[in-house]
């Protein structure tokens, strides 16, 4: 619970220098589901390279590359 | 004239008279119309009054249009009086998401803080239905600014399952499901960015589409994740989707995502021919953590195919994992910057799930937007080798049958787990790889709908609409609907 707290500190100032308004009680709710959302992650840092292309696009017949 | 008519086709068995002409769906209803033997005004007024009848409780119109759509409906009879029949559409009441923006008419998005407004033009899609005679009753329930699943809206009220009306019609398109299911809309269009229409469709046991990113214009509506937004069809029929995604989709220079490509007649492949159809199942990504019953009316539903003809294959896609990441940033990332100023000017307008859900995105890096990029350019190239080996995919639209209203939480074989993760993970990867996928009921567990997901290959919206059709045929659900007045009496 301290380490957490300690990371919704983080949370809390990232938002309040945004001009974002959040309560303690609030970063400590947004600090557990943003970890959550990480923990969806997974093994990606291993599978993907940093330098691999984003571009998204479709192409008539033959599909998404 | 018209009463006298339909009497006669009702004594040839043609039509039942006490059917509302309400409950028909847009094939049935247009070579009525076309023929003069009803009129746009009678079908106007009898979704009219089932919206006032059933309603009230439904939630699921934030307007209702009543002397537009009359007006309209009277200009439609003549025209066609007249002989100037437009085609298929015309003369057909709908009534679509209030997401899409109609010149000069209030479109809220569901929100507090656009209830004035007002655009000053049409969304693409809204232009087309219009031109093609189409008349409009009204518009519909949605999450406040597609934000969401549950259409528990703070602002215009929650939107209630016409299945049970403790239940949630799902969203964000919760108005649009609701009201197709509950026939107080002959068909209506619907949003998608995680699976918003199909979640909804799902829920609310009837057809919902989404095409393939860049087949139908985003152009005037307002957007909650720029490239995974999808407009598509939520019907009573797949036949119904294949004739609104006719009329919609198309190149247009307003949206410079959309493809620029011959236009297809959807309808004129709706064979049921299956025979030879490849079917590929992932079972680790798509078959995990699934509700017993709903696994087994989807898969009951896979061996009704397989027994026209159909044959299945198991693939492997990895990249599946990643997906629910890259939807959370993807979507985190891009709709914080579309609600960026009246977030900082006015948080306390968004209701209280919002406010929470962009304060979360607002903590996206561009380091974790750009590498959900990269997964999904991963799953891209998957699923286009995916589809060298197969026709189309088949999964359950949702893990679990909807949940209770103000729920968090959904039960899955007797588990507690978390609503949001669990409302988009079989949905969103299509939208991620932007492929399209449609919804169709495949039964009923603990008295509510279950959808059944067929996904395919890019631009090839008639392969998933066939197997729909041909699955339609056989679906337990076919011909079942809702019965809301025995719901509303209890």
């Amino acid at each position: 619970m301290k380490g957490l707290i300690v990371l919704s500190k983080n949370v809390y100032d990232l938002l309040i220098s945004q001009g974002i308004e959040v309560t303690t009680e609030e970063a400590i709710l947004l600090q557990t589901q943003w970890e959550q959302i990480q923990s969806l992650k997974k093994d990606l840092e291993e599978v993907i390279q940093d330098t691999d292309d984003i571009a998204l696009t479709h192409v008539p017949g033959r599909g998404s590359v | 004239m018209y009463q006298i008519l339909r009497y006669v086709l009702f004594q040839e068995g043609v039509e039942k008279m006490s059917d509302s002409l309400a409950k028909k769906t847009i094939s049935e209803l247009a070579p009525l119309v076309r023929e003069g033997i009803i009129s746009p005004v009678e079908i106007t007024k009898e979704v009219l009054e089932r919206v006032k009848m059933y309603d009230e409780v439904i939630n699921s119109y934030i307007e209702i249009s009543e002397e537009n759509a009359l007006d309209s409906a009277k200009r439609a009879e003549k025209e066609i009086r007249d002989g100037n029949y437009k085609g298929t559409l015309h003369g057909i009441p709908l009534a679509l998401k209030d997401i899409l923006n109609f010149k000069d008419e209030n479109v809220t998005y569901g929100s507090k803080i656009h209830k004035e407004n007002v655009p000053d033009f049409d969304a693409t899609v809204v232009a087309k239905l219009k031109e093609a005679g189409t008349l409009f009753t009204g518009k519909l329930n949605m999450h406040e600014y597609a934000y969401g699943g549950t259409n528990n809206n703070p602002h215009h009220g929650p939107c209630r399952n016409p299945w049970d009306i403790e239940k949630i019609p799902g969203g964000s398109s919760g108005g649009s499901g609701a009201a197709v299911a509950a026939d107080l809309t002959i068909a209506s269009l619907g949003t998608d960015t995680a699976g918003s229409i199909r979640i909804p469709a799902s829920i609310c046991g009837i057809i919902g589409m989404k095409p393939t990113h860049g087949l139908v214009s985003k152009y005037g509506c307002f957007p909650l994740s720029w490239s995974l937004d999808h407009i598509g069809p939520m019907t009573k029929t797949v036949e119904d989707s294949a004739i609104l995604l006719e009329y919609i989709a198309g190149y247009d220079v307003n949206d410079p995502t959309t493809i620029d490509m011959p236009s297809k007649n959807y309808t004129k492949y709706l064979t049921g021919d299956i025979k030879g159809m490849v079917i590929g199942i992932e079972e680790d990504f798509f078959f995990n953590n699934i509700d017993h019953n709903v696994e087994k009316l989807v898969k009951k539903g896979i061996k009704q195919l397989e027994s026209m003809g159909a044959k299945v294959e198991l693939i492997k896609i990895p990249s599946l994992k990643y997906s629910e990441y890259a939807e959370y940033m993807t979507f985190m990332g891009e709709s914080a910057l579309i609600h960026k100023e009246n977030f900082k000017l006015r948080p306390n307008d968004f209701g209280k799930d919002v406010q929470f859900s962009l304060k979360l995105a607002n903590l996206t890096s561009a380091v974790d937007y750009l590498q959900a990029q990269q997964v999904r350019r991963m799953m891209a190239k998957d699923f286009t080798n995916a589809f060298k080996k197969v026709d189309v995919m088949i999964s359950p639209t949702l893990p679990a049958v909807a949940p209770n209203i103000g729920d968090d939480t959904v039960m899955i074989n007797n588990r507690k787990q978390s609503l949001t993760n669990n409302m988009i993970r079989l949905t969103s990867p299509a939208n991620l790889v932007g492929l399209p996928a449609i919804s169709i009921p495949c039964g009923l567990s603990e008295g509510l709908p279950v959808g059944l997901q067929i996904m395919g290959p890019a631009f090839k919206e008639e392969v998933i609409l066939n197997a729909a059709y041909a699955y339609e045929k056989v679906t337990p659900l076919n011909g079942i609907t809702p019965s809301i007045g025995k719901l509303l009496i209890n």
